[in-house]
């Protein structure tokens, strides 16, 4: 069945994980990435799935985990993201902590996608990217398989800025 | 009941110079005493403003050189030892994540009840992934801001060891005595965990009252958890080469 909307597939975002040799997955599930979450919870090589009650337990691993050597990623929906700031302030914007997110874009009206999600209708889409501006933590979009490449970028800003960076995923990933 | 430095002392006398040790703010406190005290204190390495935390070692390997010499000007605390500074409820996760990287190293994490309770999930989560080099201990006394205000804490009817053992920690206890607890963690070091204990701990003496001024936070607690994140990696790095 052809998706409606575009979209990145999740075979490709593991094969995106398993590029940036991400050794664990920590997460609260996202709706956006439920595919994405149904293969890793399937089981993937070389990578852990550690599921966790909050998203501020997410950000505490993770950081234990990369000051431990490893190579996580942070898997959660906006939602997420909005709960856990004063977390995300002090381990990546004070502690200076690297850590990479993958953010689904919960509650995004189909209409939008294609477009602005600074447009769109629904609170919950609108205010993330001026919110990531103004904490100062970068983020880029990924809307198809191409642009998985900026997961890549993503380890590279994070380590190189010793901050948090978020990859916004702006439409439900296709099961394929 | 047993206070603040018999329940700290025990483990900065029995946990050995390869564990890690993750702390919240009045154990932190407590700790920097114990440490100054015995001698055990040491500054932290400076990164130099040349080298941050490092992801993945198999990816990419730490410029140990770039880290630079220690610096006497910083604050003092032992390389294996991470604040969870200003960050109330984070220790056990900051804890969780070093144990699962670090299996072959014991993690002792010394949290605070008022802490714990604001990610008391994190039990769940803890207990899911089951790191058998984890101790979990709380500091149960009952207040926040202890030995400055000593408001009351949420916590006084609440039995961790019991939310802990119901979460699926290997093992739970309560201990309300210091010799005790000296025994029984020398004990849960020799067996796998997760292990948690809650002590029942004195609070502090209250400092503030009519006329106390509160002085400025410094910045140096802002700061801390980043120059021991950084420490901690480098004292891991070190050991492994």
């Amino acid at each position: 069945m052809t998706n409606i909307v575009p979209s990145l597939t999740a075979s490709a975002a593991v094969a995106a994980l398993q590029r940036n040799a991400v050794d664990h997955v920590v997460t609260v599930p996202d709706w956006v990435q439920l595919s994405l979450h149904a293969r890793l919870q399937n089981g993937v090589p070389g990578i852990r799935v550690l599921n966790t009650c909050s998203e501020n337990q997410c950000v505490t691993i993770g950081a234990g985990l990369t000051i431990g050597g490893c190579r996580p990623i942070l898997m959660m929906q906006n939602q997420g993201l909005y709960n856990c700031l004063n977390t995300l302030r002090a381990v990546c914007l004070d502690a200076h902590v690297p850590l990479v997110f993958l953010v689904g874009q919960f509650g995004r009206e189909f209409a939008n996608i294609g477009s602005d999600p600074r447009l769109s209708r629904r609170t919950v889409v609108r205010i993330m990217e001026p919110m990531l501006d103004s904490i100062g933590v970068p983020f880029l979009r990924l809307d198809t398989d191409a642009d998985l490449v900026r997961m890549d970028a993503a380890y590279a800003m994070a380590q190189a800025q010793q901050n948090a960076v978020v990859l916004l995923v702006g439409a439900p990933m296709a099961w394929s | 009941m047993m206070n603040m430095v018999q329940a700290c002392g025990a483990v900065a006398k029995l946990r050995s110079d390869d564990s890690l040790l993750v702390a919240t703010m009045g154990a932190m406190f407590a700790f920097d005493r114990i440490e100054a005290e015995s001698g055990k204190a040491r500054a932290l390495a400076s990164a130099g403003g040349q080298a941050g935390l490092v992801i993945g070692r198999p990816v990419a390997s730490p410029n140990l050189a770039a880290l630079g010499a220690p610096d006497a000007g910083s604050s003092a605390a032992t390389a294996s030892r991470i604040s969870s500074v200003p960050l109330m409820g984070g220790a056990a996760g900051i804890g969780l994540g070093l144990a699962l990287a670090q299996p072959q190293r014991q993690v002792i994490v010394v949290d605070g009840d008022a802490s714990l309770l604001m990610e008391l999930s994190g039990l769940v989560t803890v207990a899911s992934a089951a790191p058998v080099n984890l101790i979990h201990v709380v500091i149960k006394n009952g207040t926040q801001f202890t030995g400055l205000a000593n408001l009351h804490a949420p916590a006084r009817g609440f039995n961790f060891a019991d939310g802990a053992r119901n979460a699926g920690y290997r093992s739970a206890a309560t201990i309300d005595d210091g010799a005790r607890w000296a025994e029984t963690l020398a004990q849960l070091m020799q067996t796998p965990g997760p292990h948690f204990v809650e002590l029942i701990v004195e609070p502090l003496p209250q400092r503030a009252g009519t006329g106390f001024v509160q002085a400025e936070l410094p910045d140096q607690q802002f700061e801390r958890m980043g120059q021991e994140a950084l420490a901690v990696q480098r004292f891991l790095n070190a050991a492994a080469t």
